[in-house]
């Protein structure tokens, strides 16, 4: 695939993404929390966010 | 899917509303930019909000920590306040921008639950005056992407209204 059709589908996907409901768009963004949280761990750093719904 | 995450936050800020603890909020921040374009990572759900007591100079959130804390809530990092597992952020809309954008904050319904949303145009007028990094990253995924509704001449108005269409400019043509 070339870089133009990458760069095109990126663009339609983010197009997507911003037209996904709402309650959607909060549970992808709970799986980037915890994403970022594992990250942090995986490389021994504090993780200083929270994962919503969570308790802490 | 979960569906049960912003709406218990919402149903206490409608109650703390109700109680005349809260004269009116609004969500704004990451939350508001993700309602209106992609997700994007933000820990904090702020809320654009008056406070009742504040006529004139004075400025004061206590009852509002109080009520929450006889709610059973706790303090999370610096002034925020656990709802529900959400960390909840208070931003007192005290300067003429964010007084504005709270007065034509949008009705909307999220799980039921009926609540106001600050506009995608205040939102961008915001961030531009801000500009801090994490501002110009929303910026970014706001311009750049075609299904967001950005309404330019309605936000040329209040970029114009608060010095900010230079700005503005500048930005757009990185």
């Amino acid at each position: 695939m070339s870089v133009d059709a990458l760069i095109r589908e990126k663009a339609a996907m983010r197009k997507q993404l911003a037209r996904e409901p709402f309650a959607k768009k909060i549970s992808i963004l709970i799986r980037m929390q915890r994403m970022a949280r594992a990250m942090a761990q995986s490389s021994g750093r504090p993780f200083r966010g929270s994962i919503w719904g969570e308790q802490q | 899917m979960r569906g049960d995450i912003i709406g218990p936050v919402l149903r206490t800020l409608n109650e703390l509303k109700n109680k005349g603890l809260l004269a009116d909020y609004a969500i704004g921040g990451g939350v508001a930019v993700l309602y209106y374009a992609e997700p994007v990572l933000t820990y904090d759900f702020d809320v654009v909000c008056v406070f009742p007591h504040n006529a004139g100079a004075l400025l004061d959130p206590t009852p509002v920590y109080r009520e929450l804390k006889q709610m059973g809530f706790c303090f999370g990092k610096e002034d925020q306040i656990m709802i529900a597992g959400v960390p909840v952020q208070f931003i007192p809309a005290d300067d003429g921008l964010l007084s504005e954008a709270l007065s034509n904050a949008r009705e909307i319904v999220i799980e039921d639950v009926p609540t106001k949303i600050i506009t995608l145009e205040y939102l961008v007028a915001n961030m531009l005056k801000l500009y801090r990094p994490k501002d110009r990253a929303k910026l970014d995924l706001i311009v750049n992407n075609e299904a967001v509704p950005l309404d330019q001449e309605r936000l040329e108005q209040i970029l114009g209204t608060y010095s900010l269409l230079e700005k503005w400019r500048q930005f757009y043509e990185r």
